[in-house]
């Protein structure tokens, strides 16, 4: 690989919610073209920290740059413009509106144009596997289909990050091999990933590099084959919740 | 390319007609007065409840006193035109300005707020700018004539100065801003604000990160449905020829506009339309009838409406097309899985 490139860092990242502390001095940064792998318990503060780099939260202190601009606070939608794209762990689809919509209001972020935006719309849903669904409601479809769904819109907005939270959990293990298959396919086209998964057999395969979270502390870095072998992060995490594809 | 099979679906032929209809009604030589000023009032709360959908209906933020910018579009518009000299063609755009600036700075404020807010405050502002423009004699040096109101004061047929024998010019003057309203809001549902609103208020976390400014849409809904409703008003005060607080900043016309968008479907196309038709005749047919002696009675029969509306259609008139569709569809489904049954059995 030529040289890598950061383009995302946290400075003594922390959050408080009244006493709790859920995201605690975090320091992490993201190379250009990287597939970083984010894990911890239940409850450790990933999706917390997925949060405040989509501008959803804001930090009680610390600080979030993107290709060396401070983003720290900007709200969602700014963040979004500049290039960081995000799924949501529980999944976030327009009810009311059909996959394609939903898919569309994604594309408009870039697109004046309605009927440009259904086309791009229709092309990442074909893509994405999801073709015949574009006139389902929201409403009416399947989890593993919103989950895809929820990778379609955020890739619908361009970014040049994407923010995978927990896009297998839920998949049988042919829908997680598909799924695997899938962030893959999407770092070969040059999108930058940072995937929180649970599944320990699907982030050891895909990341290049993975930290581990616990009670609001990175208590690990390191390449999959590094962290698994992390004492630490034995005892506290992958001790306890190895999981299987 | 024109396709002349979607052109002729029923629901355009429709519309052609009565718009054919109505374009043609004043030359009838048997239309009485009394018609004209029924329909023109029909179509300008077809006018207003299609401006009310914007905010209310788009942009999910329900409105309880939006005849404040009917009002402030009158107070401005006719104001400029006594005191100015400026053409009401001219002040009606000033006055909606004005009113969408005000809209803009309520917006502003209760929109950073979850809840109903901007619900809560629409009252308050209606009932400001009323008690307000009763209690005081004068704006800026000029007489707004208090309690009473403004007169404006017949200076002879004039174009420039919207001022007709006749109710027929207004009549035109309110089908064309009908029609033109009806456009605005098809193209505000299809263009990328209308998408960009659908998704707010579906899902206003997921909106914004996708890129959606939740203030800006909000404000360019409510701004633009405050413009529309001052430029009505505006209209509204010459076609009366007279204002005053209680009658422009009024509770019953804001209750009355937001009623019928929800009977005939909050945030469809037709259905401000659907429901400013049936119900301004039939206000004016229970005022009618019943008249002073029973005032009161208009909002009970109102009230059942709504709990009517809202307990069997809670989308509205306009969806009891999809509700018979649906129907027909299972119908055909059921049919064609007994013929299925049938085949298998023999
Ligand atoms: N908006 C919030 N308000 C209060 N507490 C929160 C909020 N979001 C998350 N938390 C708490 O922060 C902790 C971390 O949550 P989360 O980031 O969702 O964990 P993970 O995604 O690692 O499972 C949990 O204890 C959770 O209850
Ligand atoms: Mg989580």
């Amino acid at each position: 690989m030529s040289e890598q490139k950061e383009i995302l860092r946290t400075e003594h990242l922390t959050i408080k919610f009244g006493g709790l502390v859920a995201n605690n001095d975090v320091n992490i940064h993201l190379n250009e073209g990287e597939i970083l792998g984010l894990i911890g318990t239940n409850g450790a503060g990933k999706t917390t920290l997925f949060n405040m780099l989509a501008g959803a939260l804001k930090p009680t202190s610390g600080k979030i740059y993107y290709r060396g601009q401070d983003i720290t606070g900007k709200p969602a939608d700014k963040i979004c413009k500049m290039g960081i794209g995000r799924t949501y762990q529980v999944v976030q689809p327009f009810t009311s509106l059909t996959v394609e919509e939903n898919v569309m209001v994604g594309c408009l972020n870039r697109h004046r144009n309605i009927e440009r935006a259904r086309k791009r719309a229709d092309e990442i849903l074909e893509e994405l596997g999801l073709g015949k669904h574009i006139h389902t409601k929201g409403a009416n479809l399947g989890l593993p289909q919103l989950k895809r769904m929820e990778i379609a819109r955020a890739l619908a907005t361009e970014p040049d990050i994407i923010l995978l939270d927990e896009v297998m959990a839920g998949l049988n293990p042919t829908e997680c091999e598909e799924a695997m298959e899938l962030v893959l396919n999407l770092r070969k086209k040059g999108y930058t990933i940072i995937m929180i998964e649970h599944i320990m057999k699907a982030v050891m395969n895909v990341s290049d590099r993975i930290y581990v979270l616990n009670q609001g502390v990175v208590i690990a870095e390191g390449t999959p084959q590094e962290v698994s072998t992390n004492q630490e992060v034995i005892d506290s995490y992958l001790g306890g919740a190895k999981k299987k594809c | 390319m024109i396709d002349k099979k979607k052109l002729l679906t029923p629901k355009n032929i429709l519309v052609t007609v009565v718009l054919l209809i109505l374009a043609l009604l004043p030359i009838f030589p048997t239309t009485g007065a009394y018609a004209i000023q029924l329909t023109c009032l029909t179509m300008l709360f077809i006018y207003w409840a299609s401006a009310y959908n914007i905010i209310g209906g788009f942009a999910g933020h329900t409105s309880l006193g939006h005849a404040c910018y009917v009002g402030i579009g009158a107070y401005v518009a006719v104001m400029l035109y006594l005191y100015g000299g400026i053409s009401p063609w001219i002040g009606m755009f000033i006055a909606g300005i004005v009113a969408a600036v005000i809209a803009g700075i309520i917006g502003y404020v209760t929109f950073h707020m979850r809840g109903s807010y901007y619900t809560l405050s629409s009252v308050a502002l209606l009932n400001c700018f009323r008690i307000a423009m009763a209690a005081s004699k004068e704006i800026f040096g000029f007489k707004t004539g208090g309690a009473v109101g403004l007169k404006i004061s017949w200076m002879g047929e004039s174009v420039s100065g919207m001022q007709f024998v006749s109710k027929v010019p207004f009549y035109y003057i309110f089908l064309v801003f009908m029609i033109l309203c009806v456009l605005l809001c098809w193209y505000i549902k299809n263009s990328k604000m209308g998408y960009y609103l659908a998704a707010i208020t579906t899902n206003q976390d997921a909106a914004s990160s996708l890129g959606v400014n939740i203030m800006q849409y909000k404000l360019m809904a409510l701004c633009s449905s405050a413009f529309l409703m001052a430029l009505g008003g505006a209209v509204y005060a010459f076609f009366l020829t007279s204002i005053d607080p209680l009658s422009m900043f009024n509770y019953d016309t804001s209750a009355r506009i937001m009623l019928m968008t929800v009977v005939g479907g909050l945030g469809t196309l037709w259905g401000p339309v659907l429901g400013a038709a049936l119900l301004v005749p039939l206000n004016e047919w229970m005022r009618a009838s019943f008249g002073a002696r029973l005032s009161g009675l208009s909002f009970v029969i109102y009230g059942i409406i709504l709990m009517l509306v809202v307990m069997f259609l809670p989308k509205g008139l306009v969806s009891l097309k999809d509700k018979y569709e649906k129907r027909r569809y299972e119908k055909q489904q059921a049919k064609e899985v007994a013929v299925k049954e049938a085949s298998v059995h023999e």
